[in-house]
Order: C-alpha cells, then structure tokens, then sequence
C-alpha cells in the first residue's frame, strides 16, 4: 500500500478501523525486552543489552501492563504482565503472564520498607539511598507509573557481592532526611527486610518465609517478621 | 487588545510560520510533492531488498542474499564482522560485532563471507531486516540508508556449526543477534541493490533462556516442571475487550481501534501479609488475586467485596488514602464512573483479614460526561499535607475524535488533579494547580527530579507530545517540558522515574513507538502532510497545535518527524534539572510497539536494568501492517 495515501484520508480516521488492517498485524508477533544495563562504557555512555531471549523473558503476547515485585520472598522480583487479547481469535493471547526470577537471588540483596508517620503512611515520593562498598543505588517509592501499573512498594537494592550495607538514608517526601550508618557491632547485613518508620528508626524483618502448611488451604498467614534482640540503630542525623 | 485580536495573533503567527517553512525553505510546492513521493518509492523499494535478503537468510540461501548486492559492490571494510566476547554471566553470553579488517572488499568477498556467516547458524526462528532510516537520497539512482538486521534461532554452542552437528542437533544454543547497517544502495532496473556497506553496531546475545521462568502451566511458583496447571501458580486471568465498546452506544466508530488498548496490572499487598498480590484489570472483569504465601495465588477478587464485573476499568491504584495502614484502592474507567474502594477489616473479629467497601458515591469523584475516559492514574502526595492525592490520566472520546494529527495532539479529555481532604472525599483541583494537559495520556509518574522537596510529574501522551509538570511548591504546576530538555514528541505509552545510572537524581524513561516505518517520518513527509493539511482546509483547525510545535521547537522542523518515531527515551538528568536524551547511545531505544516499561534490578547487580512490554496488535497473519 502506498504511504502517501495515508496522509491524505489522514483525517477520515480510515487508518484507525479494523477493516483497514484486515488480518495483518500492525507491530504484533512482537518480543518484551529487557535491557541489561552494563554501567558505562569507558567514555562514560551507559551501555545496555537486550537479554530478554537470552533470558527467557522475551514474552511475544501483546503486553499492556507491567508490574514488578518479589512474588516469592527470595530477594529478586519477579514480573507479571497483563496481554491485550488481539484480533487473533486465538485464546491463548489473552491470559497474562507470570514470569519468575531465577537470578537475582544469586546475589546478595536488601529489601527495604518505609512507613511514614508526618508523611503519608505509605511514604509514597521517598527516595532511599543505600551506600556499600563505594557503591550507591537509590530507589523511590511509588503508587502508579508505567502504563496504567504499580509496582512493589517495598524496595529491592541489588548488592552484588556485598555482605553489608556502609549506610542507608531516606529522604522523606516532605524533604526530611534520615541517615542510618552501618554501626561496627551491629552491622547492616543483606538478605533481609528492614523497615524503617520515619523518626522511629530501622526494624529487622525476615521476608515472610512459604507456609507449606497452609497449601491448599485459605488461612491468612500472619506476618513473619519480629523485632530482633537488643538490634537497633538510632538515626545519627535527623532534622525532623 | 480586544479578545477578537488576540484571536487573530494567535491564529496568524502560526500561518506565518508555516509559510516560512513551506514558502522560503528553500522547498517549492512542487518540490514537496515530489520528495515526499520519491521518499516514498524509495524506501518501498528498499525494503523489498531487505525483504529478499531476509528471506535469504532464513532459507539459507546465499544465492539469494547475493541477488541483493550490486556487481559493482566496493568497500573499504568488510560488511560483516566477527564476535567478540564482551561478557558472561548468569548463563548469558554478550558478544559485540567488530569489523574484522579493514581491507577492500568486492562481491566475491562478500559470497564468501555470507557463506561463512550462514554456516554458523543451526536453525533461523525469526528473521528481520528493516528499514531503520534513509539518511540521505542522491537523484533517482543513489540512496544511503541504515538498516537493521534482527536474528534468533540456534547454533552451535562455539558459535561455529558444521553440518554434521546440525544433522546431530547437539550442542546447540538460542542466539539473538541485532545489527544497525549502513547502506550505499544504487538503483537497478526496478529494483535497489547495495552497492556498499558497513556495519554501525552490533551485538549477539546467547543463552539458556533460563533466568526467568514462565509459570504457565504449573500450580505451584516455586514448581521446577510444568505440570498441566491450566494457571501460572493459580493465576489464570486472561484479559477481554471493553464489551462497550462492542455496543452500539459506544462502539467508536471514529477511532475503532481504542479497544486494543487495556489493560493495567497491579502489584500490592492489600493485606499487609507480606506476600505481594495482584490486580488486573481488563475491559470487562478485572480480578485481584492474593498469594497465599504457600506458592499459589487465588482469585480473591469476589472474597474481598469487589464486583464481579467492572465494565471499562483500565487501571487499579491501591494506596493508603486515609494513612490506616492498608491500600485502598482507586479504578480508573473508560466508559463509566471511576471507583475508589476503602480497604476495612473483613470483620472485627477478623483484623487480618481484608475487605474492600466502595465509598465512590461520597468521594467527590465525579465521571467526566457520559464516561470518564481514564486510562491511567497515580497516587502521591503533592501538597505534602501528608495524605495521599490522585493524578488522573485521560485519553480522548474515541466516538467523537481523532487524534488531532499523527505528531502532536492535544484534543484529549484533560487530566485531573484530585486533592485528597481526608475522610475518603476529593477535591479536583486541576484548574487551581494551573494544569492544563489534554494530551491524550497513557503514563503519569511522580518524581521529584529537581530534589526541592516536592513531587513532579511526567506525563506520557500518545501521538505527541509528552509533559514534564514542575511542582512549584505552592499547589501549583508548570509545564518545563522546553527548559528542561525533556520535551518528548514521541507516541508516549508510558514513563516512570528511577536513578539509572546511579548518581543520585531521578532519571526518565519513557515508552514510545519506534515502528518500522521511521524511514517514512522524515521531513519531506511532515511538509508533505502539512501541504496536504492546507489543500484539505483541515490547517485552520489544526493551527492551534503547529503554533505549540513552533513555540516548542522554533523553526526548523527538519528532524521533528523523525523524533516521533524513533522510539522509547532515556533521558538523564543533570542533576540540575536539565535532561539528555540518551537512548540512540545507550541503545535503549529497541524497534516495536511499547506499553508499560519499568527500571528495575532484576539481577541483583546494583544497576538498575529495563524491562519494556512490546506489540500492538496480534493478528491472524504474521505478515505487519
């Protein structure tokens, strides 16, 4: 067909009707990607690689939504994807797709959970900085992006080979700061969840570990976490 | 200035502008037409080349790929290069394309390294060759052009396969190789032959295609073989079109194709178990399954107070409204009112357990006319009151209008801004907060990127443009799309924040369409269409948008198309609130179609990664529109 045609019945909306595609896909047999992100290159450019088939996530149905969390509690998150049913007829387009992370927790990570007290409960805006081994990565809480998704609350820092974090700050939406350093004794150790409500300091928690038990069954698992002994790490800086 | 002059200020500077463009841009009428129709032929005829070469490589057939070269082929280097390992880890092997040598090379050259090149492969799944961009066009004989070429399928695990391995079918690996040529083409007869070549960059991607695993078919998450499950670990949502707009009521004649767009999903632990759950939503019947912590997920959606059916809700926010410690949930709908939901305890006695009870009619939330066009929609805290406010995103009335023009629209119903002023009640406050954003939204995210201590807005907007919205502080937002750099005229499907390459300020990406028809947006189209849009009278009423274009962009308009489609962007801030576009240098700009796309970490290693969902329509033939 010609193209230039297009521009002509631009305006009559011909291009937008089923009848005009007829049984030809317009960008469908299509593959999710995921792009690895390899840091810089020496001149400083980010280079990134699409891993998606080489990893298995190169989904072809047609995605919509996308939303990322630890479906299992193993320290990596897993993705989960809604898929438009098309114009194939064929079922199976349709149903969404669960795909489960088998890599991420070869690594070491830090699962972190905020709760706001003058900020919202859900300390939604907060960005959180951890600091290991001369490393830095920050995550902000969110309610809502992509398209039409939502993603974890609770946020994942990728550790690599780190056994423990130099230090963890959070700067509430309101703009005030929370700085926990690692204390000598006591550590900031990975593979664990820690929450940390604002002006109240951090709280260990384990990841709610699989209940076998209740497999098949509709009991409400109570949450896994407790208070360890004696472990606390006062706030050094805070101007709340 | 009476109202009546400023009306024909605005509507004239514009015209004037176009004229400018069209009339003095060194570009007659004539001219327009004729490069718009040789831009056109040329590039069809191009890729029918790359067609008959694609073909070639799938049906190993080095004659046939030969059949696209010129006799007269000439180059100082090679067209096809050698892998070099870059790295392995997590049972995935990078390697990148190097030119081999620099030497000169004819055809003869070129059938030996094509037959080289076939013989490494096993078996060719997929194949494509596409016509990135035509970068320059020399009369009717010459042409340079960038191409890409997409391959997976199989090999041998060293990379070089004989025969006799392939017949073993031992040995192998799944490779994917992507490679950005350029190419000389010279016309032939009817047809375009390359004439020379050289390779941009390239990149081959093997793996066990086990990092992640698709759960379909198996009951259990932590299951390590599928065993028939009907479900991926219990979740066996499969989503449906918005029956209204299959009725007559509703059915959009004017822009049929909307009902492709749904749908969201949600991640949240409604019930604070600690185990995420999840939300669908569809056109029809949107679901919330729980995780019952043991492995496997349930469809909670009717044990949880939510309806059976919630005809047009596209998207579910769940997030703590009145600071109780549970998410409340907010559906965003098309067709109908939008719903908010408040999350309460099942029953006294029964704390953990938890329920959802609709509070719209108290809300304040309000449908706009007879739907409520609501595609998307974020929770954040703008005032920093310390509750929860909304964003809402809306598309346009596909019964009543197109998109304005194919890149910039701004004919959508209008986003609203909805003030939370507790107790489960909203103020919409967007005229008061100085928004004004009509674009035809598909992706809303707050981020406070310049560290002021307030929450910012990027919004993503189908068929152009997108909007960066600054908090000022004061309730108040500006649009600095322009001074920040992030003006984006892409077909916006979807932005989120994140701190990409880790130096402490919050980045954007965002989703666009990068089809396989950039070649064709190029400025001899844009004047081309606007001719067109003068001779059809349809100008005057799209005034409106090309004075936005010029108030955006100036003058010169020459790689405005070609920014439309070029597809998803990466821009990184500064850290003083400016942004670079970086995503033809990072490579994160892949051909498709994008929705929802997210930074996330997914190997642990530090760095955030990005994860983009791809493809429009499905249809019954593979063959693309």
């Amino acid at each position: 067909m010609s193209a230039v045609a297009h521009i002509k019945d631009y305006k009559t909306g011909k291009f937008y009707r089923d009848e005009f595609r007829g049984d030809i896909s317009w960008n469908g047999y299509e593959h999710n990607n995921l792009l690895r992100n390899e840091g810089p290159a020496a001149d400083g450019t980010l280079q990134f690689t699409d891993v998606a088939m080489a990893t298995g996530s190169d989904e072809i149905r047609d995605s919509r939504g996308l939303a990322t969390a630890d479906f299992d509690n193993d320290g990596d998150l897993d993705i989960v994807l809604n898929n438009n049913p098309g114009d194939s007829g064929r079922a199976e387009q349709a149903r969404a797709t669960l795909l489960r992370n088998n890599v991420g927790e070869r690594r070491n990570w830090l699962a972190i959970e905020l709760t706001g007290t003058k900020s919202n409960v859900d300390a939604v805006g907060a960005l959180v900085t951890v600091d290991y081994g001369g490393e830095r990565s920050v995550r902000l809480v969110g309610a809502g992006s992509g398209f039409a998704s939502q993603h974890s609350s609770r946020l994942y820092f990728g550790l690599g080979d780190k056994t423990y974090v130099d230090g963890v700050t959070v700067r509430w939406p309101n703009g005030s700061v929370e700085r926990f350093d690692k204390d000598q004794n006591q550590p900031i150790a990975t593979r664990q969840l820690i929450q940390i409500t604002e002006g109240r300091g951090i709280q260990v928690l384990r990841l709610p570990a699989r209940n076998k038990k209740t497999a098949g069954s509709n009991v409400v698992a109570e949450r896994g976490g407790k208070r360890f002994g004696g472990f606390r790490v006062r706030p050094r800086r805070s101007v709340l | 200035m009476s109202k009546r002059q400023k009306r024909v200020i605005l509507y004239s500077s514009p015209l004037v502008v176009l004229l400018l463009i069209i009339g003095f841009g060194k570009l007659k009428l004539d001219q327009i037409e004729s490069n718009a129709q040789q831009l056109a032929q040329m590039g069809q005829a191009a890729q029918k080349t790359l067609g008959e070469f694609r073909t070639g490589v799938e049906k190993f057939d080095v004659e046939k790929v030969l059949s696209c070269y010129d006799d007269q082929y000439a180059s100082d280097r090679e067209g096809f290069s050698e892998e070099q390992l870059q790295s392995e880890r997590d049972g995935v092997r990078v390697y990148r394309w190097q030119p081999t040598r620099e030497k000169p090379t004819s055809k003869p050259d070129i059938a030996a390294e094509i037959g080289r090149y076939l013989k490494t492969m096993s078996t060719v799944e997929e194949a494509k060759l596409k016509l990135d961009s035509v970068e320059r066009i020399d009369g009717a004989e010459h042409a340079v052009i960038r191409s890409f070429l997409w391959l997976r399928g199989t090999r041998d695990a060293n990379g070089v396969a004989t025969r006799n391995d392939r017949a073993r079918g031992e040995g192998k690996e799944a490779f994917e190789t992507q490679v950005l040529f350029r190419m000389w083409l010279r016309a032939d007869g009817n047809a375009w032959k390359i004439r020379r070549q050289e390779m941009i960059r390239g990149t081959t991607v093997t793996g066990d295609r086990r990092g992640f695993t698709d759960l379909w078919g198996r009951s259990n998450f932590y299951a390590s073989e599928a065993d028939g499950a009907a479900s991926s670990a219990g979740i066996d949502f499969a989503s449906r079109f918005n029956p209204n707009f299959l009725t007559s009521a509703w059915k959009p004649k004017t822009f049929e194709i909307i009902k492709y767009g749904p749908a969201g999903v949600s991640a949240m632990d409604y019930d604070d178990d600690g185990w995420y759950d999840v939300f669908f939503a569809d056109g029809e019947r949107p679901r919330l399954y729980r995780n019952r912590g043991d492995g496997t997920f349930t469809d909670a959606t009717l044990d949880v107070g939510l309806p059976e059916t919630m005809p047009g809700v596209n998207v579910g926010i769940f997030a703590d409204f009145d600071n109780d410690g549970y998410k409340d949930a907010f559906f965003g709908c098309f067709t109908d009112s939008s719903r908010l939901f408040r999350n309460v305890a099942a029953s006294p006695e029964q704390a953990a357990r938890r329920k959802f009870v609709e509070v719209t009619d108290t809300s304040g939330i309000v449908k706009k006319g007879d739907g409520d066009f609501v595609v998307v929609a974020s929770a954040a805290d703008y005032d920093n009151d310390g509750d929860l406010d909304l964003y809402t995103g809306r598309y346009l009335d596909p019964r009543r209008h197109l998109p304005t023009t194919l890149f910039y629209t701004r004919n959508g119903e209008g986003n609203s801004l909805l003030r939370n002023d507790g107790n489960f009640h909203f103020t919409d406050v967007t005229r008061e907060a100085g928004i004004d954003e009509t674009g035809l939204t598909l992706g809303v995210a707050w981020g406070d990127y310049d560290s002021d201590n307030d929450l910012d807005m990027y919004v993503a907007n189908d068929f152009g443009r997108d909007s960066l919205l600054r908090n000022n502080g004061n309730g108040t937002f500006s649009d600095v799309s322009k001074e920040s750099n992030a003006f984006d005229p892409g077909y916006g499907m979807s932005s989120t924040w994140g701190d990409i390459d880790n130096d402490g300020d919050l980045d954007i990406y965002v989703s666009d369409v990068h089809s396989g028809q950039r070649w064709y947006g190029q400025a001899a189209t844009l004047y081309k269409y606007l001719l067109t849009s003068v001779r059809q009278g349809t100008i005057f009423e799209d005034l409106p948008v090309y004075k936005e274009i010029y108030d955006h962009v100036g003058a010169d308009w020459s790689t405005y198309g070609d920014k439309t489609v070029k597809g998803n962007a990466l821009y990184l801030n500064d850290g003083n609130g400016k942004f670079t576009d970086v995503s033809e240098a990072t490579n994160t700009n892949p051909y498709g179609w994008y929705w929802s796309s997210t930074m996330f970490d997914y190997d642990n290693d530090g760095r955030q990664d990005i994860y983009a969902a791809n493809g429009w329509i499905t249809s019954k033939s593979t063959q693309d529109l």
